[in-house]
This record gives C-alpha cells, structure tokens and sequence, in this order.
C-alpha cells in the first residue's frame, strides 16, 4: 500500500537513511532530531508498504526560519524547505508534488508562514520545472557556489495564502 | 568514613571553587592540589580536581579521582555532585544518574542538582526518581514554564493521566495571567500561540490515554480556536467521533480529512470501518470507484481495491491499473502491484502475460518502461531468461530504472558480478546521482566485490576531499543502511578485522543514536513540542529492535565466536600471511605521508591509527564483547527467537551450558522450528562430550536437560544417526551439523541433489563450503546446471 502522511519524530532515522541513498547533502541525526521537535507539523514522508513492512520512498522536510540569526527582525514568518527527495524508481507518480502541498499547508496553519524558500541544484530540470510551474514558486537570485561541489543553486521563494486549501466542491458523491 | 574537613581546607576549598566556576582552571588546579597535599583523602576536593584536570585536558586522570573523591566522601552531597557533573561530561548517563541522585537524596536543595537529575532520570527512564524530583521542582519557581510541562510529562509517562491533566490544567491558568498582562487587545506573539496550542493538544492526548474519549472530543472542541495544528484537530476529532460512535459525524470528518490529503491510506481505512463495509467487497468496490473518480490524481482509492478484488473484476481493475501507469510512463509500476503475486497470484500471472502480449507503444521512453514491468513480471513468475531478453530488447538501453531492473533480475539468477558491473556503470554514466552510486555499492557487497563497494560508496563522502576512504565519513554520518551490510559482506569474505570494525561501527552509531535524546530532555519541553517529544521518547525506547543494529550484531557475535574458538575460515596461510604484508605495508605508508587538512577546514583529518580492525582481533575476551552487544537485544527483542539462538551460540562457545540450554528453552517456547532444536541439541551434547573439564556427575545432569528442548532421541542416539533424522528438513544446518561432527563425507552430494534448485541456500552453501574445504565441483556442477549465470562459484 501507499501512504502519504505526515512525518512522526519516529520517522527520522529512516529519513536520514533515505536522504543517503539519495542526495549528495547529508544530516546527522540529532539535527534531524532537532529539525522534527523543532517544526514537529512540518515533515511528509510517502511510504509503500509491501508484505507487511513500511518504507519510506520519499519525504520532505519543512522548517520555519525562526532560528536564522541572519534574517532582519520583524520579517514575515517564513517556512524553508531544508531537503526533498523522491527514489529514484518512484518518479513520475508527483509523490513530490503531493508532498510539498502537504507540508506548505501544515507550515500555513500551525506557523502562521507568510513565505516559503527552498534552494535548487541549478542542473536540477525536473524539481526546477516542479517548483516553478506545479507549486508556483519564484526564481529570486543565483547563489554561486551554493553546494559543496560547487554547483550553483538557484534560490526559489513563494508567497503562502489559503489558496493552499484544495478546492474540491463538497458534494456528497463519495457516500455511499 | 572522612572526617570533617579543617577550617583552613574548608575556606581554600570554596576559594578553588570559585576559581572553577570563574573557568580558571590553572589558579584552581594550582589551590586544588595544594589542599590535596595536606589532606590527600579530602573527597570533595579530589573530586573538584577531576573536574579542573578535565577542562585542562588530562581526561585519564578523571575516573580514577572521581572514584577515589566519591569513596573517602561517600556522604557528601557536593562530591557526588562533582561526579555527576563528571559522568555527564563524558556521556556516560547511568552513572550520572546515580551520583545525581545520591547528592539529592544526601541534600535536596541544590537547584542545579533538581535540573540535571531531572534529565537523566528520563534519561534513563528512572520514573519513580523522575516525578520526585520534578515535584520538588515546583518550589524553586511557579513562573518558569519549564517545571510544569517537565512535571506534566513526568505524570503522563507514570500513566498519571489525570495528574498531569490537572498539572496542565494550572499552568495553563498561568498562561492566561501572562497573557492578561499584555497590553489589551493585542494578539499574543506566535510563539506564545503555537506553544499553547501545542500545550493543549498535549492535555488532549492525556484525555485520550485516559480513554475518556467523551472528556477528549469535549476539550478538543472547546480549545479548537487556539489548536493552530488544524491536521492534529482534525485527525483526532474523526478518531474520536469513530470511537464515540457518532456515526455520520465521523464520516464527514474522514471525509474532509481525505479531501485535505486524499493519499493517505489510513483515512480511507477508517472510514471503511466506521460504514461497516469492510465485510462486503461489493460495497466496497463502490466506495474506491467513487473515491477515485472524485480524486482522479490520487494513488490509494485505485490500488486498495487490488487487495480485495477477486476473480474478473481483479482482473480488468489490475490491467486497468497497470496500463495506466505505463501509458504514463512510471517505472515502479511493478512495485505497486508486487502484493497481488502474493494474494493473487494466477490472476497476477494471466494479467501481467496479457500485457506483455501487447505490442510495444513507438515511443522510446514508454516502451522502455513497459519492458521493465514486463521483465519484472517475468523474473517474478520464474522466467528469468525470457525476462532478460526483454530488457535486451529495451529501447532505451542506458535508462537507470532499466539497469536497475537487469540487476535484479540477475540477482535473482545468482549473477550477482554481472549485476554489481552494470549498476557500476550505469553510476557512472551519471555521476552526480546518489541513488544510483548507492545501489551500485550494494550491489558490488551482493557480489562481495567489498574494495570495489568501497570505492563506489566513498564517492560522494570524500567529493572534492584527499583522504583513504570514505567509510570514516560515512560512520561518522551514521549511514547504518550501508555500514551493516557491508560488515556482513567483510565476514563473508573472512575479513575479520574489518567485519567486527564495521559492525563495531554501526554499533557505535546506534549507541550515539541513543545518547542524541539527552540534549532534548530540555528542548522538547522548553520548545512546547512535548508529542513530538514523547515520540521521540518512544522511537528511542525500541531503537535497539532495529534490523540494522541486529545485522551488525549477528555479524559481531559470529566473528567474536569464530576468534574465541579458533575456528578454521577456509583461507590459506599463504594467502593470509600476503595479505598480512599488504596492510603493514600499507600503514606505514600511510604513517609516512605528512597530515592532509581537506579544503576548508583548519585542523589536518584525523588518521584512522587502526584500518584494519586490528584492536578487534586482540580482545582478550571476545565472548565477552559478544554478550555485551548481546545484551540490548535482551531487552529490546525479547520474544524474536533469533534473540536466543544468538545467546544459546554464545554460552555455548563460553561452555555455560545451562545458560545455554535455557536460551534453547526460550527459542523452543518462541516456536522455534523443530529442525534447528534437534540440530542445537546435538550440537550441545557434542560440545558437552568433549569437554573434559566438566565433571562427569555435571555432565550428565546437563544431558538431562536435552530432551526438554529436542526428540528424547538427542541423548540416545548416535550423535550422526540423530541429525540425519531429525534436521535433514533443513539442509545448511544439516551440513553444519555433518561438519561440526566431523562426518562431512555425504555434504556435497547431498546438497548438490538437494538445494541446488534455491538459490539462496546455493549462495550461502557455496560459502560454508569454501569454509569447510570440501571438494565442491559435484556442487557447482549442479548448480550451474540449474543457474548457468551463477557468479558466486569458487
């Protein structure tokens, strides 16, 4: 079976693990600990599960900016995706797409963010093409040299509202 | 018993403590020592010196002051003070947690004690002491939040729902004076909202432990304005009318609840429940075609009706399902229907060969696709050359997904070189992706290729960094799902050291995992997040039940075994003694080159002094190590029969007989199978005949104890006869036992007409086999008859 959910702190180790399976930038867990007290609303993971077990086949981590010493005060609350991934074998299903609407809504209602950022690989064609025409996010600069191999990243920003509430006419079709 | 410290070591004692607290530490060390030298047995000052010579960076020293301080001072509050201090400093949690609570219990008013001894105690999960001290913690300040959450979640863990309702319940009046205090009319800053609605959702889920889901709907309604989690409020509100019973106004609450994430599976299932049509598949079937129709994009209402459906409606549903999927173009089409094989598996078979009759759609990317479903299908229903073949015919044949499904289907076929090649290639076809790097490390471990899977999986740890290997770094970021089976890829390939390092490593990780919690004892509760934090509590509470901690512990305990009992691994002196050279040869080499510092950092890399795991192999008791990573397992999987197989090998390799055959006892109670107690029976009793240190008398009682767990026959029958009648059912334990008798002329041929036709057992038969010496070309006849690509022959 496949599951979309919300994230539990029970969850993390295996994040950790799949987000070394899958991307280049890496957590120790007690940052990943940190990250899910900290923001406990904001993580999704999608799981399958197969003759009885769960696995995780992709997630995304959501934190709101309230410890970035950087930002100038009285800035509007602002989410930030920290990392997203997707197995490879599960593309194409907009598990990612589904994942992010999940989590911009929870940052929305339980942090009250006015904004969300995220960073992107600049060679990064599919999440980019995700970002910008499922989600409606923004490109706002180049940073250079954002990651560790110094590929650039481009640095994305959307501005939240209610619109994030799907609108789906409540009729009563689905009732037996 | 000390004596009272004089007036003139009293006053320098409190001077060199200040000295301390003021962090200078040289003027202190300097005072410490000069009031150890007129009074060498002055506890708290012995004490006071750990903690200096600690922050000057002479570590050794410490325990053994600390020791000496606590036993000449065995009364004084302030000593174990200083050595509850200590042990935190160094991690080590339990013993600070006695020393914390024995300066309580000597002097309980020391507000830093309160603190710390309150984080360890649920450190530890000391309940009892916990909710002691976080109920004196009242009367050091009724302001500070932080004393009543600790003192609410203290009650909530001692299943003191009430209490901690009640707990609650007044801090939340304190809440609401605080919040009168600002000036009118002004909403309270969002930290001040998100932390009393996690407060109150908090207290809800006390009402909800309690089971007084009637009190939990209530309160849940009456505070829904200031719940600002609005998933929580919903999820819990559906749950709680379900439980209630209010059958119409639960539906609607799953209703909106699939409406606001129509893939989460479990709304679905609930929902199902509370109309009570579970029973009916036609209903059903209604409900999900529904469903589906109304979230078109949504994967749960399309694919639990595959778990249900039968006959012609599973059927067209099933091919429905998968034509969808691969008209989009999803390569793991295959792993979303794996299930039904299981369930169904003639219709599974009869749908995925229709499909396959098909004909191929023109363009590149979908026909690929297909082909992986259909070589997928085809591997699963046995047919691995014709899957092959598919793949082969792919038009697209560099696609990632592809190879990824060409790996497996030759894994299954025991090609497992062939496999661990094309990952390799197809990683490097595409080198900025990490998914594929890291299958091709695992699949290289599959192949025990271990250099090879070293190699593949440093990439990325050492990107743009010169160092030796990228293991070093991959422990440090805890990569366990790697670590583990690498570890059982060393033992396989009788690299001892390097097994028990790794699986020493992974150990070490779970063991971190376990000291990561502590810091959060203050952040959960301080941040308000106190369910996030009770999860954590309890993911931690069952961390050592992981699969990966068990692999690398079956690993240790083997090796651990294998070096007490001197037990021959199959390989050469020569070949040892070449590779012996190769690594001294090695280590100098490294010891020669001057320290690297990678770019960006200001210290040069640390050097691994030991690259090999040699400190492993030099345990004076490795049996005791084995039990000491045993010994979690104890307590976390207590009821997993493998838990006392492990400590039945153990006790055994330890001569412990009874304990030995009591883990037996337990394993047979789990339900372990008849085959593997006749086999560890006959085991003990072999053991037990050749140990001529046991006393005769004692011998014999411990024989008695044989038919408890195994045929009567263990103590009667000839030792060969016995395994041969009684755990033939299970050929590699058979042969092990064969072997452990010395009688393995029958092996070979045995499992040669026997297991040929499973490849696993082939895999680890081929091994075992190389272990024991034994001529295996009848073996590999066999199988290579049955799995010509078989790449794990020696």
């Amino acid at each position: 079976m496949f599951s979309i959910r919300q994230a539990t702190t029970r969850d993390f180790q295996e994040i950790q693990q799949a987000n070394l399976a899958n991307l280049p930038e890496n957590y120790s867990l007690k940052y990943l600990l940190y990250h899910a007290i900290s923001w406990p609303q904001g993580s999704y993971v999608a799981t399958m599960t197969s003759g009885g077990q769960e696995r995780i086949v992709g997630y995304v981590l959501t934190k709101m900016e309230d410890d970035n010493q950087e930002l100038p005060p009285n800035s509007p609350p602002s989410a930030h995706i920290t990392s997203v991934s997707v197995n490879r074998t599960y593309r194409k299903l907009g598990i990612a797409g589904a994942l992010l609407k999940q989590s911009l809504r929870s940052m929305r209602e339980s942090y009250g963010a006015e904004l969300v950022s995220l960073h992107v690989r600049e060679s990064n064609k599919a999440a980019l093409h995700l970002y910008k025409n499922t989600l409606g996010f923004e490109v706002l600069e180049v940073s250079a040299g954002y990651y560790a191999d110094n590929e650039d990243a481009y640095s994305m920003k959307k501005v939240l509202d209610d619109s994030l509430i799907d609108n789906i006419p409540d009729d009563q079709d689905d009732l037996l | 018993m000390s004596r009272a410290p004089s007036d003139k070591d009293a006053t320098a004692f409190k001077a060199a403590m200040n000295m301390y607290e003021a962090k200078n530490y040289k003027n202190a060390l300097v005072e410490v020592d000069k009031i150890l030298k007129r009074s060498p047995t002055y506890g708290d000052a012995l004490c006071l010196k750990a903690l200096v010579v600690y922050h000057l960076d002479r570590r050794d020293e410490c325990l053994q002051l600390v020791l000496k301080g606590t036993k000449e001072a065995p009364n004084s509050a302030v000593a174990w003070h200083m050595a509850g201090i200590y042990y935190k400093l160094v991690k080590n949690y339990p013993d600070a947690f006695k020393a914390y609570l024995k300066s309580f219990r000597l002097k309980g008013d020391n507000i830093s004690v309160h603190h710390d001894l309150s984080m360890l105690a649920i450190q530890q999960r000391q309940l009892g002491p916990l909710d002691e001290v976080r109920r004196t913690m009242l009367s050091g300040g009724l302001t500070i939040h932080l004393v009543w959450i600790n003192l609410a979640v203290a009650q909530y863990l001692l299943r003191e729902y009430s209490l901690a309702i009640a707990t609650l319940d007044l801090f939340g009046k304190l809440m609401d004076i605080e919040a009168q205090q600002e000036p009118s009319g002004q909403k309270a800053p969002l930290a001040i909202q998100i932390e009393r609605s996690e407060m109150l959702l908090f207290q809800n889920l006390c009402f909800e432990k309690k089971g007084d889901y009637k009190a939990a709907l209530d309160d849940l309604e009456k505070n829904k304005a200031q719940i600002r989690d609005k998933l929580a409020y919903q999820e819990k509100r559906a749950w709680y009318l379900a439980k209630l019973g209010r059958k119409s106004d639960a539906v609607q609450a799953y209703r909106d609840l699939i409406k606001r994430n129509p893939n989460n599976a479990s709304y679905y299932a609930n929902l199902e429940a509370i109309l009570e049509i579970t029973g009916s598949k036609s209903q059903r079937a209604t409900f999900y075609r529904s469903l589906a129709k109304k979230y078109p994009t949504a994967e749960v209402p399309k694919l639990v009706p595959l778990s249900f459906l039968q006959g012609d409606e599973l059927h067209a549903h099933l091919k429905d399902y998968v034509a969808a999927k691969l008209k989009r173009g999803v390569p793991s089409c295959f792993a979303f229907v794996k299930d039904v094989y299981r369930t169904n598996y003639d219709i599974s078979l009869k749908v995925g060969d229709e499909i396959a009759a098909e004909s191929d759609p023109e363009d590149a990317e979908l026909q690929t696709v297909r082909a992986i479903f259909i070589a997928r299908h085809l591997s699963y229903t046995n047919r691995h050359s014709e899957a092959l073949k598919v793949i082969e015919n792919a038009k697209l044949p560099e696609m990632a997904e592809l190879v990824l499904a060409q790996a497996k289907v030759l894994s299954r076929q025991g090609d497992f070189a062939t496999a661990a090649l094309i990952l390799e290639k197809a990683a490097n076809r595409e080198p900025g992706d990490r998914f594929l790097n890291a299958k091709a490390a695992k699949y290289a471990l599959k192949a025990n290729d271990v250099a090879k899977s070293v190699e593949i999986a440093s990439i990325f740890p050492i990107a743009g960094m010169h160092t030796l290997d990228g293991i070093k770094h991959l422990t440090e970021l805890e990569s366990v799902d790697y670590l583990a089976p690498l570890a059982a890829a060393y033992s396989r390939v009788a690299d001892h050291g390097m097994a028990l390092k790794r699986a020493e490593g992974v150990v070490s990780v779970f063991d971190t995992y376990w000291k990561d919690q502590y810091d959060f004892h203050y952040y959960g509760p301080r941040r308000g997040s106190v369910r996030a934090y009770l999860d954590l509590l309890q993911w931690e509470d069952s961390l050592y039940c992981h699969p990966r901690y068990l692999q690398a512990v079956e690993v240790a305990v083997k090796e651990y075994i294998a070096l007490a009992t001197g037990e021959d691994d199959g390989v050469d002196a020569e070949t040892k003694a070449k590779l012996k050279t190769k690594r001294a040869n090695y280590i100098k080499k490294m010891e020669s080159e001057p320290p690297f510092t990678p770019k960006g950092f200001d210290k040069p890399e640390e050097r691994d002094s030991d690259p090999f795991g040699r400190e492993f192999l030099d345990k004076k008791a490795p049996l005791d190590e084995a039990l000491r990573l045993w010994q979690p397992l104890e307590q976390a999987r207590p009821t997993d029969i493998k838990t006392w197989q492990l400590a039945f090998e153990i006790y055994l390799a330890q001569n412990k007989y009874v304990l030995a055959i009591q883990s037996l006892k337990k394993a047979k109670d789990l339900g372990a199978p008849s085959s593997y107690l006749a086999y560890a029976g006959a085991k003990a009793r072999h053991q037990l005949e050749l140990d001529e240190t046991a006393l005769e008398v004692i011998r014999n009682l411990q024989l008695k104890m044989l038919p408890a767990i195994a045929p009567e026959a263990v103590v009667t029958m000839g030792l060969v006869e016995f395994v041969d009648k009684y755990v033939a059912r299970e050929r590699l334990l058979w042969a092990d036992a064969r072997h452990f008798l010395g009688k393995t002329d029958t092996i070979v041929s045995v499992l040669a007409t026997e297991i040929a036709g499973d490849i696993d057992q082939c895999t680890q038969a081929a091994l075992q086999l190389a272990k024991w010496r034994l001529d295996s070309t009848e073996f590999n006849k066999a199988v290579k008859a049955k799995w010509p690509r078989a790449s794990f022959l020696k």
